[in-house]
Order: C-alpha cells, then sequence, then structure tokens
C-alpha cells in the first residue's frame, strides 16, 4: 500500500511506469515496485528507528534510482500490441456471448410459449401401416412414413398421417415450406397439391364418400420443424380409399420430380 | 528471443539467475540476499533490477506467479526455467573462463 | 501455491476460438444467414431443392436499408435453368426468411416475368416491375405498354420505358399512385402485372425499330410463390391450423 504521505512515492512510481500504455500491464508494474518501496521503507525503519516516515521515504527512493531510466527500460519490454489484442479477444468473445445468449433465449422463450399443437386425433378405429422410403433431394434427404387412419370401421376412405424427416449436412439450412407436394395412389386416384387447393373453383380431387359427403383428396406437405439436427412434420394425404396399396408423395421441381413412395405394409381389414 | 543487449549482457543477469537458483525469491527479497551474500559490496540501484527481471522473464529464462503473504501483502515471485538453467551455467562458464583470464593476466610478472 | 495460468497468447486464441465457435452457433441457429445476396439466392435455390441454375441478373436497390419501406425488395436476381427461369426476390440479404423464389416456364422467344415484390424508386414511390428475360442484345431502348392494370380506369393503357439490367434482361417500372389503393372505384387488380395484354416494342441505336411482340403476361407458373417462412410465420401457422 501507499504511505499516507505517499505524495513522493506516488510520483516516482507514476514516472516508473507512465511509459507502459496497457492499463493492466501498467497496474501490476507499478503493484510489484511500489511493494518494494514499502518493504524498503519498512526495513529502514526497523533498522534506524530514529528515521523519521519522511527521511526514509527520502532514502528509499534514493537507492532506488532514476525513475526516467527505469521507466524506459520498462515502457521497451511492456509493448502495449499484446495487451489491446488481448483486450479486443475479450470484446470480441463478450459480444458473440451477449448475442447467443439473446438469440437462445429468445428462441427458448418462443419454445416456451407455443401452444401445443392438437393435430391429430387420438383414436383411431383402423391403423394401417404404410412403410416409408427415402429420397435425396438435392442437398437433403428426405424421409416419409404413413399410417392410413380411419375414423369409423366401416369407412371407405380414411387420412393417410405421414411422418416425414429431412436431414442435410448443411444442418442450419432448413428447407422450404412447400405447398407443390401432391400425390397419387395405385387406384389411379390423384391428390391435389395445397397449393392448388388454394386456388377457387377446383373441381379435381373431389371425391363422395360413402355417406354422400364431398370430400377433398389433398396432400398437406410438411412445413419443417427443428428436431436435433434435423426437421421433421406431420403431414396428411386425405381421403384415401382403404384398400389402397400405395401412395407415392410427388414434388415437380427441377429437372427430375421428387418421388416418395409410401406402400402398404399388410393386408388391411 | 531478441533481448536488450544492455540489461542481460551484464554480470547482473549472472547474479540473478544464480540467486534464484536454489530459491524462487520477490525482488526486494533478492535485493536484500543479494547484500548478504556479498557483505554488502554489491550495491546496485534497487530499480533497475526490475528490467531485469521482466525482460528474463519475457524470454522465459524465468517463470513468475503471485503469492500472498502472512501480512497480506500479494508478491510477485520469480523462479528458474530449465532453460534458465541452461543460461546459468553457460554464464558461470564465461565468468570461470574471463576471471581465470584476469587470473593470469595478472599473476604475469 | 503455484498455479499455471495461460500465457496471455494462449488466452487471446482461447478467446478468439471460443468467439468463432459461438459465433457459429449463433449463426446456424438463425439459419445460416449469407452476407450477399448471391449467396442468399443460392441458399434459397437449395432449400427448395433446386439445382444451381446460371444467374443471368443480379439487381440491388441503391437505398440504404432504412429508407426501404418493408413491402419492397432489396434486391431481385434471375437464374437460367433448361427449361424453368427462376427469379428470387430478396427483402432481406442477411436473412434466408421472408424471401421469395418463383419459377417460370423458359420460352424460345422473350419472356416476359412479372415480379412478384414491389419495388422502391428513389423519391418512395413503389412500382410493380416487369421484366423481359432473353431480349436481344441489339436492342438499344424498349417500351413495354399494358393494359389494364388499373380497374376502371378511363386510360387503362400505360406505356413505360424500359431500362436495361443485365444482357438479356430489361425491366420496366410501372408506378403505383398511393391515393388510387385506397380508392373505391379506381382501384389495383388483386393480380397485379398477370394475366394483363401487353405489347413489347424494341428499338435499335440508331432509334429504328427492331422487333415487336404481343401477348399475355403470364400468371405465375406454380399458383402462390414458395417462401421460407419465418418463425413467427410457422407459429402463426400453427395456431391457424388447430
Amino acid at each position: 500500500m501507499e504511505q499516507d504521505n505517499g505524495h513522493p512515492v506516488a510520483q516516482w512510481l507514476d514516472r516508473a511506469t507512465e511509459g507502459i500504455r496497457f492499463g493492466p500491464d501498467r497496474k501490476a508494474v507499478r503493484a510489484e515496485l511500489d511493494g518494494h518501496l514499502d518493504d524498503k521503507i519498512q526495513d529502514l525503519q526497523r533498522i534506524f528507528p530514529d528515521l523519521s516516515a519522511w527521511e526514509a521515504t527520502q532514502m528509499a527512493l534514493s537507492g532506488m534510482g532514476d525513475p526516467e531510466e527505469i521507466g524506459r527500460e520498462l515502457a521497451k519490454l511492456h509493448k502495449p500490441w499484446l495487451g489491446y489484442l488481448w483486450r479486443a479477444s475479450q470484446i470480441t468473445l463478450g459480444v458473440v456471448l451477449a448475442v447467443g445468449v439473446c438469440q437462445i433465449g429468445g428462441w427458448l422463450w418462443t419454445q416456451v410459449t407455443a401452444p401445443n399443437v392438437g393435430g391429430t386425433q387420438d383414436s383411431w378405429a383402423v391403423e394401417i401401416p404404410f412403410s416409408g422410403g427415402t429420397v435425396q433431394a438435392g442437398q437433403y434427404a428426405i424421409q416419409a412414413e404413413g399410417t392410413l387412419c380411419l375414423l369409423e370401421e366401416g369407412d371407405d376412405l380414411g387420412t393417410l398421417e405421414v411422418t416425414w424427416r429431412a436431414s442435410s449436412p448443411r444442418f442450419w439450412e432448413s428447407p422450404s415450406y412447400n405447398e407443390y407436394w401432391w400425390a397419387e395412389d395405385d387406384q389411379g386416384n390423384v391428390y391435389i397439391s395445397r397449393a392448388e387447393g388454394r386456388m377457387s373453383n377446383v373441381l379435381r380431387g373431389l371425391v363422395v364418400d360413402q355417406n354422400g359427403h364431398n370430400r377433398y383428396r389433398e396432400v398437406y406437405g410438411p412445413s419443417w420443424r427443428r428436431s436435433g439436427l434435423g426437421w421433421w412434420d406431420d403431414g396428411q394425404v386425405s381421403s384415401v380409399p382403404r384398400d389402397a396399396q400405395w401412395v407415392r408423395l410427388v414434388l415437380d421441381i427441377g429437372e427430375e420430380p421428387i418421388t416418395i413412395l409410401l406402400e402398404r405394409e399388410e393386408d388391411g381389414p | 528471443m531478441k533481448l536488450d543487449k544492455g540489461l542481460i549482457a551484464g554480470s547482473s543477469t549472472l547474479l540473478v539467475l544464480s540467486l534464484l537458483e536454489k530459491e524462487d525469491m520477490y525482488g526486494y527479497q533478492m535485493i536484500t540476499e543479494l547484500s548478504r551474500r556479498s557483505n554488502d559490496t554489491f550495491q546496485m540501484k534497487e530499480g533497475t533490477l526490475y528490467p531485469i527481471l521482466h525482460a528474463l522473464e519475457k524470454a522465459k529464462y524465468l517463470s513468475a506467479y503471485q503469492q500472498e503473504a502472512p501480512t497480506g501483502r500479494v508478491r510477485k515471485y520469480y523462479a528458474i526455467t530449465p532453460r534458465g538453467r541452461e543460461l546459468l551455467s553457460e554464464k558461470k562458464a564465461e565468468w570461470a573462463q574471463f576471471s581465470h583470464g584476469v587470473d593470469q593476466v595478472l599473476s604475469f610478472t | 501455491m503455484k498455479k499455471r495460468t495461460l500465457s496471455r497468447k494462449e488466452k487471446i486464441a482461447r478467446n478468439l476460438l471460443l468467439a468463432l465457435c459461438f459465433g457459429f452457433v449463433v449463426w446456424a441457429s438463425q439459419g445460416g444467414p449469407m452476407p450477399t445476396a448471391e449467396l442468399t439466392f443460392r441458399q434459397m435455390e437449395r432449400t427448395r431443392f433446386l439445382a444451381r441454375s446460371e444467374i443471368m441478373c443480379t439487381w440491388e436497390t441503391p437505398l440504404s436499408v432504412g429508407e426501404l419501406g418493408t413491402s419492397s425488395a432489396r434486391a431481385v436476381l434471375v437464374g437460367r435453368y433448361t427449361d424453368q427461369i427462376a427469379v428470387g426476390c430478396l427483402f432481406q440479404l442477411n436473412n434466408p426468411f421472408g424471401n421469395r423464389l418463383t419459377l417460370w416456364p423458359r420460352e424460345e422467344e422473350i419472356t416476359p416475368v412479372p415480379l412478384s415484390a414491389l419495388l422502391q424508386g428513389e423519391d418512395g414511390t413503389l412500382f410493380h416491375v416487369l421484366l423481359f428475360l432473353e431480349v436481344p442484345e441489339e436492342a438499344a431502348g424498349a417500351q413495354a405498354t399494358i393494359t389494364g392494370r388499373i380497374e376502371n380506369a378511363k386510360e387503362p393503357v400505360e406505356t413505360i420505358q424500359g431500362e436495361r439490367w443485365a444482357d438479356g434482361v430489361w425491366a420496366f417500372w410501372f408506378p403505383i399512385d398511393s391515393a388510387l389503393t385506397t380508392d373505391g372505384d379506381l382501384k389495383y387488380g388483386t393480380k397485379d402485372l398477370e394475366g394483363l395484354p401487353y405489347t413489347l416494342e424494341l428499338y435499335r441505336t440508331d432509334g429504328g425499330p427492331l422487333t415487336e411482340q404481343e401477348g399475355t403476361l403470364p400468371e405465375n407458373f406454380q399458383p402462390g410463390v414458395i417462401y421460407d417462412p419465418g418463425l413467427y410465420d410457422v407459429l402463426n401457422d400453427i395456431l391457424l391450423n388447430q
């Protein structure tokens, strides 16, 4: 600690360390020299009890040497550049962490406050599994599997509940929401895309069920939700005949259409 | 490692390194030990010790750490590194040669 | 007690490495935003399972982010495939969400493509923009005439001079009068430029006529547009479909 009447000590220390430009370095060297002077002054007062504090201080300082000269040497040794770079690296890391925490925090908030998706029906009367397939679409591996679900035992049309999965080496690039998936089955039925379904006056894809109700044959494509490093979503193909043997999902894009075949796994009821 | 010749080349380096050969010390401790061992022959300007210590530390001949004393003061201790030991033996050999040469000149009659 | 601490250099290296790792995580969590319009366009191609197209034209607005309204695109890119043309309208450069890519059939002759986004002029006016692709290089000037953009207008015919964006790509900016959009009788149709009859006249450097083409502006190749939903769009969709 600097003496109460430490004015000359402080002055000496200032002159000896003012050449050290990087703050923390200057403080450290100053503390070291200050400790030395403290020890020295205490020793002097111990050896010469008659010495006043001021006299001891003067003796100690003169024994230290020329602060300017020492300061020059110290300044040459303690160049600030590495210190500045260290500061810069700390600030960079701090900024990135702060941004990261905000983003992750925001994302967590949306996960927590997102409403429960109440989508699918829990109790189907009949469930017929359809085995899925995987197809490569550019950088993505897309997989689909399905279950043909009938609401009642006697229904002739059901809903094919489809689970989509996708993955890519570029795991940060989510596939786009696409409304152009359509489908066909072994009976020649065509299931229109959501995009087509949005247009008015669409007659294609219309079918009448056993109760005389109008139903749409339509495909609800995936809107891709994050799952680990990949994505998934639930989709549907609506109004599929209970005895359908296979359903092929098709996306017309690029040179060749992307198709996934879902085949019935067992003889249904 | 580029050294300031004025600081490191002198015999001060030899003295500092040999002080730390057996024991880690802090700055003031070295000054008092130097006086004691040399029977007060060596009385360097104490402040000039620190540029030497810092230069040796930067050149990795010494390593340093902080240690708290019983009084509560935190002191910077210096320790010699293996590299420093090598330099020490070099300097010792140099000095032995030098002083032998001086002896020879002085005793030449 | 002696403890080994990292040297300053090691600390710097550690900090920068950590910053890089966290930075990557943050970047990836945002969907991997790309720094330029072209890279964003390439990303849009990939996420729509499209192959890499040959980029014919990149247009970026001279306006700064602050000056640009939210409803106008800041960059337009046109990419060519063997049988299709992809037109990307980017609203945010560094954000994969919210941008639009539309596909149009590619023809032998000059292909008209109405942009699916509005563009903003320097004075803040918004424009419906019509592109013509595969325009012969000899064309030094171009003029496009459309009819019926404004419903119930006394003068339904509009003619605009074109500006050349790139080899074979010409753009025609049709101004939107903000007074009209709120008016009852006189208003812009819901289809913007799609389905309107057009005439394109091309001129040589000497001012003489080069060629002329007539037709009807196409509806989008695929009805609706493919776009990247933002996080909130997806949530909205979930809410609506409950």
